[in-house]
């Protein structure tokens, strides 16, 4: 596995990313006109105000009563034969895997897409251990034979154009070199589906877990869950405690927002609700099932003021919608999640002095609020972060400085004028003869880097005002 | 203390974080819009949008017919038990096309799927259908297996018209419901599998069938 660098090293790794030629194909194709099919597919809604709210509600009533819905649930899946296991951390949830493939002598894995398994890196753990574990969803595929990581909650390999992927395929599946994504997404099927035949286990997610009824539901277009979740005998589903759910009601409702905030589809090719082991009665399906229901920093977050970005349902909007997500990818983040989501639970999941620019990843334009189907306030906790940084000491002490001794320039008239000649005298004499400034000094090149700096006017507002008034009278 | 204690006392020792969270409505709003129009015809306009065949037919027989026009050279096909339509097992028996019942578990399940595998076409009921969206729903039960929908490139489904409801919800609110808590697997599929994952360019097929029919009768 290639190691991505960290969430700290976020400027560095977005300024390589925006001069990428690759990498900016690749987004430009693949972002194509997601917004706009978005946009096109909540307006054919019947109320796409009030069905937010509902989804919304759905979600926060959850996480208010959190741990009797995850009781209930428990019981629920323990009623119908599924195993439930809980993981306090990644470590934990890998551990609890490896010990359900040794007691059923497990030796090949396929999986299913898991952003869940992701934050645990499970598949290190599982190879490690010497079985083979192969990713079914074409893009995460594709992103194994890369050894790289997905850069997409929803479309893994954004940051690939489809010659990379061609590339890919020659080397490792002997294919004839052919750029139309039809040939290789047909020679990805032949290629797994002897995979799924074979496989003594699958492992998928769930995007829901109904209470209700002790139901895991999982959406996808290629049908690689319901195969992983169907052929295996074994099958494990890795889910967040914050994805449970109450009622079927709500899933109705939220089963059909995730698509169209998605993929501006009204719904995903396939919704599998899957509801335990087979039976006598109802035999066609694996002869095991297990439910991990992972924490790995949901219940810290839970009891913070932080606590909606828990009714997340990871459908990718924020990060399509976000001008820096589209202008250089998932990976400068350096984390599981990226875009406007990630830089959010980032540095909540691994400490804010971990991913200490994240929360600055952000123009605050709040596009990331008006795409989020659960009316997540992301922005708000982005400046709720940043305030966060300042206390905990995460600011260069100089800013800190200049910002104190900008306050108090503003509160006094004298001041602020005094600084005011100041800095006009100072930049005029900088600027040239188009009045634009092209290198600062100091610490303050950092502005002129990327972009130019407008001299002062000559005239303040205040001078101007006097003036007027002294003709005036 | 185990893991799940722990979890469960940390959730619990927060204050709720969203008393103000509005309480579960008495009734839903519906997700999709449908005003007095046909359900058969809104169910195959949607479909259709999502590159699924649909096929009207008049009366049981004209169903059958479809059905037959649809196998090619086929020798086998794999279908789920009692079908609901009547005549559609004779009329396979008198052109001599076998039909597979996957039954096989545990040692003899891969050899089974690998037979399964060499099939071209799988036909099964659709237990109900939704029209703002073009979905089937198929539910498993003994001898209505997974199978005959997941593996082969062609699926056809067998759908009632008297089982299109409006609205997914108008399902869920009652005998779906009763499925999630009764059976072991419920698929809504809408159309062929596909995958946009490379450069977000559709391309079906992906895993599932690539071609889906639904015969309307």
């Amino acid at each position: 596995m290639t190691t991505s660098p960290s969430s700290n090293a976020f400027i560095q790794s977005a300024t390589i990313a925006i001069q990428d030629i690759q990498l900016q194909t690749a987004l430009d194709r693949g972002l194509g006109d997601s917004t706009a099919k978005r946009v096109r597919s909540v307006d054919e809604t019947t109320d796409g105000y009030a069905l937010r709210q509902q989804g919304r509600n759905a979600k926060l009533r959850a996480l208010d009563q959190l741990p009797e819905t995850l009781e209930l649930l428990e019981a629920r899946l323990t009623a119908k034969g599924i195993g439930v296991l809980w993981a306090i951390d990644g470590e934990e949830c890998n551990q609890h895997v490896l010990d359900i493939a040794r007691r059923h002598d497990v030796h090949s894995i396929v999986k299913g897409k898991s952003m869940a398994t992701e934050e645990t890196e499970l598949n290190h753990t599982l190879e490690a251990a010497g079985l083979e574990v192969i990713e079914t969803d074409l893009g995460e595929f594709v992103a194994q034979l890369a050894r790289e990581k997905p850069s997409h909650i929803v479309a893994p390999i954004l940051h690939m154009t489809k010659e990379q992927v061609s590339d890919l395929f020659v080397e490792h599946l002997g294919i004839e070199q052919s750029y139309e994504p039809a040939d290789l997404a047909h020679a990805a099927r032949l290629h797994l589906r002897q995979k799924f035949i074979h496989a003594d286990m699958g492992i998928t997610g769930a995007n829901f877990a109904v209470a209700e009824t002790g139901t895991m539901a999982i959406v996808t277009n290629e049908g690689n869950g319901r195969m992983c979740s169907s052929l295996p005998r074994v099958h494990v589903v890795v889910v967040g405690i914050e994805k449970v759910i109450p009622t079927v009601d709500d899933f109705s409702t939220l089963v059909q927002m995730l698509p169209r905030a998605a993929g501006g589809t009204p719904i995903s090719t396939y919704v599998h609700l899957m509801g335990g082991p087979a039976t006598p009665e109802d035999p066609d399906g694996p002869n095991h099932m297990y439910v991990i229901l992972l924490d790995n920093g949901r219940s810290h977050i839970h009891g913070t003021e932080y606590a909606e970005a828990l009714a997340c349902i990871r459908c990718g909007a924020c990060l399509n919608s976000c001008p820096v997500f589209q202008n250089v990818g998932g990976h400068a983040y350096g984390a599981t999640y990226s875009g406007p989501i990630g830089a959010v639970i980032t540095p909540l999941f691994k400490g804010l002095h971990n991913a200490a620019p994240l929360p600055h990843a952000s123009s605050l334009c709040g596009m990331c609020k008006s795409a989020c189907p659960m009316d997540i306030d992301l922005p708000g906790m982005l400046l709720k972060l940043r305030r966060d940084l300042v206390k905990e000491g995460e600011t260069d002490p100089t800013l800190t400085a200049a910002i104190k001794g900008w306050a108090v320039s503003m509160q006094s008239p004298t001041l602020y004028g005094i600084s005011g000649t100041a800095a006009s005298a100072a930049t005029r004499s900088m600027a040239g003869p188009s009045g634009q400034i092209h290198h600062l000094p100091n610490m303050l090149g950092n502005w002129t880097k990327n972009r130019d700096f407008p001299a002062f006017a000559p005239k303040s507002f205040h001078q101007l005002w006097r003036e007027r008034q002294r003709r005036e009278s | 203390m185990s893991s799940r204690d722990k979890i469960l006392a940390e959730l619990r020792s927060h204050r709720h974080p969203f008393p103000d969270a509005a309480p579960r409505p008495d009734a839903y709003i519906p997700v999709t819009r449908f005003s007095a129009e046909d359900r058969v015809a809104r169910f195959t306009a949607e479909l259709q949008k999502r590159f699924g065949k649909v096929h009207l037919a008049a009366d049981p027989q004209s169903a059958v017919d479809t059905v037959l026009s649809l196998l090619e050279a086929d020798k086998r096909v794999i279908a789920w038990d009692g079908l609901p339509l009547a005549g559609l097992g004779d009329a396979l028996a008198a052109r001599q096309i076998d039909i597979l019942h996957l039954r096989a578990r545990h040692d003899e399940r891969i050899p089974a799927l690998e037979d399964a595998e060499t099939i071209r076409v799988g036909i099964t009921g659709v237990d109900a259908a939704f029209a703002t969206t073009g979905t089937m729903a198929l539910v498993t039960a003994k001898g209505h297996g997974r199978v005959p929908s997941l593996l082969p490139p062609v699926h056809i489904g067998l759908l009632p018209r008297e089982r299109i409801f409006e609205r997914l919800e108008d399902w869920f609110v009652d005998q779906g419901r009763e499925a999630m808590h009764q059976s072991r697997s419920i698929a809504l599929v809408t159309g062929p599998s596909s995958t946009g994952d490379i450069e977000h360019h559709t391309v079906l097929g992906a895993h599932g069938p690539g071609t889906v029919h639904v015969v309307v009768f």
